[in-house]
C-alpha cells in the first residue's frame, strides 16, 4: 500500500532549495546579462539613427550648397584659468524650393527667398572642478534663415549704405510709416567675414531681440542666431573637414583657431567694382580665355577662388549614450555641387 | 479521496525548469528582436557610409582618444600609390588602405570579383598588403568597408578623362572573414578628370 503523501521530508526541501536558488541565481543572472546587452544595443541603434538623421540633414543641407556664394568656417576656442570652450561655425548658403510656403504670409508670399543661409555650429564647454577637467555642454546646433523678415514701424529710419550696397552708396530716403520687408541676401565677396551678414539689416540701430519681435531689422547673422536649434545633444565632438577643387584638405575642430572665408564662384570686375555685380563675367587673360562678356572692362581671374571652393565635406562626429556609455565615432563624405574643373584624385 | 497535500521533489524540479526555459525562450525572442531592429535600423548607417566611400575613398575617419575622448583624425602615410590611415592613438593599427591609379593608363583597370564581392578576398586585398588599383578597404562608422574602382581602356574619353566604375559593399563586422553577404552594396559611374 502507497504512503499517503504528506509534503516533503528535511532532506527533500534542502535539495529543492538548494536547486531553487542556484536556477534562480543563474536565471537572474542571465537575465541581468542579457538586460544589459539588450541596453547596450539599444542604444547602438539609437545612436546609429541618431547619426543617420545627422547625416541626412548634412546631405540636404551640403548638397544644396550654393556654389556661387560665400562660405564661412570659423573655429573659435577660448579658455580662462577655470572654462575652456570650443566652437566651430560652418555658415553657407543652400538653395530652397521657392515654392515652399514656409512663411505664408498673404501678399507677401512671392517674396519667399530661394536661397538661405544655413549654419552648423558644434560648441562644448569645460569646466575645472576639483583639478579636473569635465565637459559641461556639447551640443550641435543647426540654424537657417527666416524665409522673410517683416515689421512695422511708425519711425523714421535711417538705412545703412551697406544694406544699399555692401561696397558704399547713396541712402535711399525715408521709409518710416511702411511695412518692411527683407530677405537673406547672397553674397559672393566673403572678405567681410562672417560678421558682414548682418550688413543686411534695416532700420538701424536694431534693437530686435529675435526675428519673431522686431523692432527694426536684424541682420542676417542675427537672424541665424535667432533661429538656432539643437540638433544633437549625444555629440562629444565635431570635425569639419573639406575637400579643395585644387586638391588640398582643410580641416575645422573646434579646438585651434581659424578663419576660413571663402569667396563664391565667378568673382566679378576687379578694381572698386569687384563683389558689386553678380554676373559670371569670364577671365580673357586666361590660357585659354574664358568668355568675354564685358568688352573693354577688366575681368576678374576666377581660377584661384575656384580652387577654393569645396568639391566635398568631410564630416565626423562621436555620439554617446550617457546611459551605457556606449559610444561610436561616425564619418561622412558629401560631395557639394558646382565642382568644375574636376581636379586629381583626392588626398586626406 | 485523494489525501495529497503538497508537491514533491520531482514536481518542484519540473516547475523551476519550467520556469527556467519560459525565461530564457523570453530572453532569446527579446534578443533575436533586438537583432532583427538592430539590423534594420543600421541598414540606414550602411547605406550612408556606402554613400559617402563611393564619392570620397580617403574618408576624414577619427578614434576618440582614450583618454580624454577627444576625436583625433587618422595618420594617412602614402607609400608609392597606396594610402594608408593608422589610428593616431599610438597603436598603430591600419585602419584603412587606398590605392591610386594613373587615369590616363591606357590599361584596363579591372576586378575579377565587381559583380560578386566576397569580402577580403586576397586578390583585390592581400592581408597587410596594398589593394589592387583603384580599391579601398578599412573599417569606418563600426562597418568593415570594400571599394572597388574600375574602368576599361575603352573608357577613356580623353586625356585625364575616363569613365570609372565603383562599387562600394559594408559589412558588419563580424562578418568579416566569413561568408557574410554586405549590409549595403552600392553601384555607380562618373567620371574622373585629372587636374588641368
Amino acid at each position: 500500500m502507497r504512503r499517503p503523501s504528506s509534503g516533503m521530508t528535511l532532506i527533500e526541501i534542502l535539495v529543492a532549495s538548494a536547486l531553487g536558488v542556484l536556477v534562480i541565481a543563474l536565471t537572474w543572472t542571465t537575465f541581468t546579462r542579457a538586460k544589459a546587452t539588450v541596453n547596450r544595443a539599444t542604444a547602438r541603434v539609437n545612436l546609429h539613427q541618431s547619426a543617420a538623421v545627422l547625416q541626412d540633414a548634412f546631405e540636404r543641407d551640403f548638397g544644396n550648397l550654393a556654389p556661387a556664394l560665400a562660405m564661412f568656417v570659423v573655429s573659435a576656442p577660448a579658455a580662462t584659468a577655470t572654462t575652456r570652450s570650443e566652437d566651430v561655425s560652418v555658415v553657407f548658403m543652400r538653395s530652397v524650393a521657392p515654392l515652399d510656403k514656409q512663411a505664408t504670409q498673404g501678399v507677401n508670399d512671392r517674396y519667399l527667398a530661394d536661397h538661405m543661409w544655413v549654419r552648423w555650429r558644434y560648441s562644448r564647454s569645460w569646466e575645472l572642478i576639483d583639478g579636473t577637467w569635465k565637459v559641461t555642454a556639447s551640443a550641435l546646433k543647426r540654424s537657417s534663415s527666416s524665409p522673410m523678415r517683416l515689421w512695422n514701424t511708425n519711425n523714421t529710419l535711417t538705412v545703412s549704405p551697406a544694406v544699399i550696397d555692401p561696397k558704399g552708396g547713396a541712402s535711399k530716403g525715408n521709409y518710416g510709416g511702411t511695412q518692411w520687408l527683407n530677405l537673406p541676401r547672397p553674397l559672393r565677396d566673403a572678405s567681410g567675414g562672417l560678421a558682414s551678414l548682418d550688413f543686411n539689416r534695416y532700420g538701424l540701430p536694431a534693437t530686435a531681440i529675435s526675428a519673431d519681435t522686431p523692432v527694426g531689422d536684424i541682420g542676417d547673422l542675427a537672424d541665424l542666431d535667432a533661429n538656432e536649434q539643437i540638433a544633437s545633444t549625444q555629440i562629444l565632438d565635431f570635425q569639419f573637414g573639406w575637400l579643395r577643387a585644387d586638391g588640398g584638405a582643410e580641416a575645422a575642430d573646434g579646438r585651434n583657431p581659424a578663419v576660413h572665408n571663402i569667396d563664391g564662384l565667378y568673382m566679378d570686375v576687379v578694381g572698386p567694382d569687384n563683389g558689386r555685380y553678380l554676373d559670371a563675367r569670364q577671365d580673357p587673360v586666361a590660357s585659354p580665355p574664358g568668355a568675354v562678356l564685358q568688352v573693354a572692362q577688366p575681368q576678374y581671374d576666377y581660377r584661384p577662388v575656384l580652387g577654393a571652393r569645396p568639391r566635398l565635406v568631410r564630416i565626423a562626429f562621436r555620439l554617446k549614450d550617457q546611459a551605457t556609455q556606449v559610444d561610436q565615432v561616425f564619418s561622412f563624405s558629401i560631395p557639394v555641387p558646382g565642382q568644375m574643373p574636376p581636379v586629381d584624385q583626392p588626398s586626406p | 479521496m485523494r489525501s495529497a497535500a503538497a508537491f514533491t521533489l520531482v514536481e518542484i524540479l519540473a516547475s523551476i525548469l519550467l520556469f527556467s526555459m519560459g525565461v530564457m525562450g523570453i530572453i532569446a525572442v527579446i534578443a533575436h528582436g533586438l537583432s532583427t531592429a538592430s539590423r534594420a535600423q543600421s541598414e540606414a548607417t550602411a547605406w550612408a557610409t556606402a554613400s559617402a566611400v563611393l564619392k570620397d575613398p580617403l574618408p576624414m575617419g577619427c578614434e576618440a582618444d582614450a583618454t580624454t575622448g577627444d576625436l583625433r583624425r587618422w595618420t594617412w602615410s602614402k607609400s608609392g600609390a597606396t594610402w594608408t590611415a593608422t589610428e593616431a592613438g599610438g597603436s598603430g593599427e591600419v585602419v584603412w588602405r587606398y590605392t591610386t591609379w594613373a587615369t590616363n593608363t591606357s590599361a584596363d583597370i579591372l576586378h575579377p570579383d565587381m559583380g560578386d564581392p566576397k569580402a577580403n578576398n586576397p586578390a583585390v586585398f592581400p592581408p597587410s598588403g596594398a589593394p589592387s588599383a583603384g580599391c579601398a578597404s578599412g573599417w569606418l562608422n563600426g562597418y568593415y568597408v570594400e571599394r572597388r574602382e574600375q574602368s576599361r581602356a575603352a573608357d577613356r574619353i580623353g586625356d585625364g578623362v575616363r569613365l570609372v566604375e565603383v562599387r562600394v559593399d559594408v559589412y558588419w563586422a563580424g562578418y568579416v572573414g566569413s561568408d557574410g553577404r554586405p549590409l549595403a552594396s552600392l553601384v555607380d559611374r562618373y567620371i574622373r578628370q585629372d587636374a588641368p
